[in-house]
């Protein structure tokens, strides 16, 4: 009955997504306030259904219906609570519900958010995203029904795949989603804005905080994927450049440079189709991701089990709502345009330089993503493109970013000035290149180009960005009046680029100076990596609540002292028959020191990968950093205060009441 | 003019994927397409002769078969090497990959032994010569011992028929 | 000693629990699963599996001793190697059976004083381009090499062309002042 009822739920959605699609078009044609106002109800009424499906999907989990065919995939009736939650999202079906759930509850927030807009354009930004989930909701009913009954039913389920059942995995989807569908928004801000043709500061002013909040929900999203991989894969890596870590890259990358260009369009009313195509480019890659996850045209470590005939929707729905965007924008852009000075030594020349940096790496992702596939569509053999590629073609493309936002807080808009720009960045400058050479022989003993070139980069963008905030708190008699008077928008921007140098120090850190090792050990025996000795001490059984395990015991020293002792395991999931590494991590700022278990041998000896990983943490505190500097950014002052004036007329108005 | 760049970059990138949905990213094409076999040199299950190498090829058309009792897209297959053995004048090698004889063995007598000859590639060191990335694959060799094909995969009645029988046809 | 073990794979029959994962995953072997997430053969597979009771003969693969440069080497190239049978992954991270036969094989001629160009042909030579990560430079990838460049030099011409175009283009009142804000959005109808 609850799984009937969910579809029933997604088969309404879909109704009331149409009507939201089309009333306020028809309104805005007619010029009819009732049908424009309509949008807002319907956006409401879509996401209550919506969150209904969702909740029998999730009881029909925690109830281990499997008669239900997408529960008996990937539920079990071991399973922790924890994961028969999380396992709605752990295959496609689910995921897919995820992925509405979350785009409706963005429409919702649209449409209460947007009441302070003029009523055409929040009618018509709702009108788009109902498009949008209208054809998500025929992906679900034609192909990819979650509720479909399983006859007769299993005694047992299939289980969650175990590599998912990790608590990083659990929360990576939703977030990544949150960022994914979050450029939706933007994406139908700059749909509406190409309709009715206003695309002012305003406009700008309105589409920045979404921007921003799918922005850095997509940066830890990423953020969390990466650091999942590296304790679950096993074998030390935090990122593969595999298609689809790309997907998920791309759109990221787009959505960095539209927050930037939004940043012109609103200060300067400058570089508008640009600022469009941006908006439409950042959705379009999130989709692209979506497509390539799900089809399987490319070959990937963690795409879902694939379909030709869902590759085939996709494609259809993509094809449909880009290429209408697109066309759009074709036929509307040429109006767009303004006219203004624009310097290259100003703050939106520089902009405009990160935007050329970012965009050129954008596409260099898709370019290595796609070749292989392009070449076989021209018979022209198979080859592969991996990190080797990536890694030699993208860190010089985002090298001069780096340059770039050290300038961003100290050259002002419309003309930059070359003399004060000097006097403010020499000090960060100094510590920088003194830094660059000092840092990797401080930390490590011994320096490389990578090692220094990181250093340097990294501490000047840190330096560069905290003189900004530096300055501003000395502006002020008190330190600490001037520390508040600083504004959220750049705090945000200030932490952002802090967190990419922490970032650059991690990467060029582990890259440099990280070691591995692959060693037999006998009981007792020891091996040494990046100063410390790893002696294993033994291995035994042990049993989780789904699992068994082998486990084994390795003391970690430096300098005659016990720093760590780890316990890798190989776990054993029966329900699945799936064998895991489960590695252990003493986990530091500094250092990470990590292993995992490979085979046991009869004479009891183990082989064992060992791993030190310097400064690998930075990497994820670096997007740390990045998504609380968007958080700062997106709820800047400056996009309240129309709400506030907003208030204060109700205020009023109830005390007249009263 | 140039607004309408990304609609076109949009319809190239969908024919593209319009051709990756119809065609299997994880089919890698052998370089060994059109080179004389690589060479081996394998014992042979029964032990008449006691081995055999790339030479030992050469004559006829055949057809050599990597396979293992452990595998499931061999099991697959069988039937239909079965049936070419006993209808088709070609001659079929099988190489037992990376297989104990002792499942081997009993593997044969359950379903039947489709090979004229057995040959044992214990620690898959002809495997990796052979460019086997993954059992069954099939290769087609003409009389001088060149690789006419090679079917990743198990061998289908389609395959022989639009593949491999008009190559044989060709070259004989 | 440090040896290269490789997840050297165990002997048959070692472990019972063990012992049915092998079958399981050697059970797919022609579209063999890696680390990845192939899933849904799962059931029908297992049915397969359960009466081919028989799993592959992992070798085990003794150390070969490697000079610390070789050492060097050899551990730069793995991860430039794609593993064939895996999702994608490098010969470095696979754990499947042949990536581990492959990485031996590396080692031996690493070991032999073959050098990065002679072991990468010998793999191409079996297996194809498809084995190299980062494909060589020539026509088909001429494109893929100079792609990110040729896109770096052409923003860069287009953010020049666009200030020259818009020089002494006297700017239009910015609209971002609170009073022309509150204008547009007291306009809303």
């Amino acid at each position: 009955m609850i799984p009937e009822l969910g579809h029933f739920a997604v088969i309404l959605a879909l109704g009331v997504a149409l009507l939201q699609a089309i009333v306020p078009l028809l309104g805005w044609r007619r010029r009819d306030a009732r049908l424009l106002s309509f949008a807002g109800s319907a956006a409401q009424g879509q996401f209550l259904c919506v969150a209904a499906a969702y909740a029998s999907l999730t009881y029909c989990f925690v109830t281990k219906d499997f008669s239900v065919a997408y529960v008996a995939e990937n539920d079990h009736s071991q399973l922790p609570l924890i994961y028969r939650i999380t396992a709605v999202w752990g295959a496609h079906e689910g995921s897919l519900l995820l992925w509405v759930l979350i785009l409706s509850g963005w429409t919702l927030a649209v449409s209460v958010f947007n009441r302070r807009l003029p009523l055409d354009m929040s009618a018509l930004v709702l009108s788009v995203l109902g498009m949008v989930s209208t054809g998500f909701y025929l992906f679900i009913l034609l192909t990819s029904s979650p509720f479909t009954r399983l006859v007769p039913a299993p005694a047992e389920g299939h289980d969650l795949n175990p590599i998912l059942q990790d608590p990083g995995l659990a929360i990576h989807p939703p977030m990544l989603y949150m960022g994914y569908v979050g450029f939706s928004v933007a994406f139908a801000f700059a749909i509406a804005a190409l309709i009715t043709g206003r695309l002012d500061a305003a406009w700008a002013r309105w589409t920045r905080p979404w921007t921003t909040t799918a922005w850095m929900f997509l940066t830890m999203g990423i953020t969390l994927g990466s650091w999942w991989a590296y304790k679950e894969l096993g074998w030390g890596g935090w990122w593969f450049w595999d298609p689809v870590e790309n997907a998920s890259f791309m759109p990221w990358l787009a959505g960095t440079a539209l927050i930037h260009s939004l940043a012109v369009t609103e200060k300067r009313g400058l570089l508008k189709s640009w600022t469009v195509l941006l908006a439409i480019l950042a959705f379009s890659l999130s989709l692209l991701g979506t497509f390539l996850v799900r089809s399987g045209v490319l070959v990937s470590v963690h795409a879902f089990a694939s379909d030709p005939s869902r590759g085939m929707f996709i494609l259809a729905f993509m094809a449909v709502v880009v290429g209408g965007a697109l066309t759009l924008y074709a036929w509307r852009a040429p109006k767009l345009v303004t006219t203004g000075e624009l310097k290259l030594f100003s703050r939106e020349g520089l902009l405009l330089f990160n935007n050329v940096f970012l965009v050129a790496a954008c596409a260099a992702v898709l370019l290595g993503t796609l070749y292989p596939l392009a070449l076989d569509a021209m018979h022209l053999g198979k080859i592969s493109v991996g990190p080797p590629y990536f890694n030699a073609v993208f860190l010089p493309m985002i090298t001069p970013l780096f340059l770039l936002v050290g300038l961003a807080a100290v050259v002002p808009w419309k003309r930059g000035d070359w003399r004060e720009t000097v006097r403010r960045l020499r000090w960060p400058a100094v510590i920088a290149v003194i830094l660059g050479v000092l840092l990797p022989f401080a930390l490590h003993g011994r320096t490389t180009l990578l090692a220094a070139t990181g250093a340097l980069l990294g501490t000047w963008a840190i330096f560069a960005a905290a003189q900004d905030v530096w300055r501003r708190m000395r502006a002020k008699l008190e330190w600490r009046a001037g520390l508040r008077a600083v504004p959220r928008a750049v705090w945000g921007m200030t932490l952002a680029h802090i967190g990419l140098g922490i970032w650059a120090l991690g990467v060029s850190g582990v890259i440099s100076f990280g070691d591995e090792k692959d060693v037999r050990l006998a009981r007792g025996a020891e091996t040494e990596l990046g100063g410390y000795s790893f002696r294993f001490q033994e291995a035994g059984e042990q049993s989780g609540p789904n699992y068994t395990a082998q486990q084994g015991t390795v003391l970690v020293e430096h300098g005659g002292r016990v720093v760590a002792t780890l316990h890798p395991q190989k776990r054993l999931y029966p329900s699945q028959g799936t064998v895991l590494t489960e590695s252990s991590i003493d986990a530091g700022l500094m250092r990470d020191l990590y292993v995992s278990l490979g085979e046991g041998y009869d004479d009891g000896s183990w082989s064992l990968r060992v791993y030190y990983k310097p400064m690998i943490r930075m990497i994820w505190l670096g997007g740390i950093f990045m998504f609380f500097g968007g958080l700062l950014a997106a709820s800047d002052k400056r996009y309240r205060l129309a709400r506030a004036a907003e208030r204060r007329a109700i205020e009023i108005a109830e005390g007249a009441v009263a | 003019m140039r607004y309408a760049i990304p609609l076109v970059v949009l319809v190239a990138l969908i024919g593209l994927f319009i051709f990756g949905l119809q065609s299997d990213p994880r089919l890698v094409p052998s370089p060994l397409i059109g080179k004389a076999a690589p060479a081996f040199d394998l014992p042979t299950l029964d032990g008449q002769p006691q081995r055999m190498s790339q030479a030992d090829l050469q004559g006829a058309p055949v057809l050599v078969n990597f396979f293992a009792s452990w595998c499931a897209g061999c099991q697959e297959e069988h039937p239909y090497l079965m049936q070419l053995s006993r209808n088709s004048q070609v001659k079929l090698v099988g190489i037992d990959y990376k297989d104990a004889e002792a499942d081997l063995r009993p593997w044969l007598t359950r379903k039947g032994n489709p090979y004229g000859q057995i040959l044992t590639d214990l620690e898959g060191r002809a495997g990796i010569d052979w460019g086997v990335y993954g059992v069954p694959e099939t290769f087609v060799l003409d009389a001088k011992g060149t690789i006419l094909y090679k079917q990743v995969g198990p061998m289908t009645p389609e395959v022989w028929e639009h593949e491999i029988q008009p190559l044989l046809k060709a070259t004989s | 000693m440090p040896f290269d073990a490789n997840t050297p794979s165990s002997p048959p029959g070692r472990g019972p629990g063990f012992a049915l994962h092998m079958h399981l995953r050697n059970a797919k072997n022609w579209i063999p699963a890696c680390a990845g997430m192939t899933k849904r053969l799962g059931a029908a597979l297992l049915l397969l599996t359960i009466f081919t009771a028989n799993a592959e003969v992992e070798t085990v693969h003794p150390p070969i001793p490697l000079t610390e440069q070789q050492e060097a080497l050899y551990k730069g190239l793995l991860p430039e190697l794609r593993c064939l049978v895996c999702q994608n992954e490098s010969l470095a991270e696979s754990q499947a059976s042949l990536a581990a036969d492959l990485r031996y094989e590396v080692r031996g001629l690493v070991a032999k004083g073959q050098d990065e160009a002679q072991i990468k042909k010998y793999l191409t030579d079996r297996y194809g381009d498809f084995v190299l990560y980062k494909p060589p430079f020539e026509q088909r990838t001429a494109l893929l090499w100079a792609g990110p460049g040729l896109l770096v030099l052409l923003g860069l011409i287009m953010l020049v062309a666009y200030t020259r175009r818009t020089r002494g283009v006297p700017t239009a009142p910015p609209k971002n002042d609170e009073a022309a804000l509150k204008k547009i959005l007291d306009d809303a109808p």
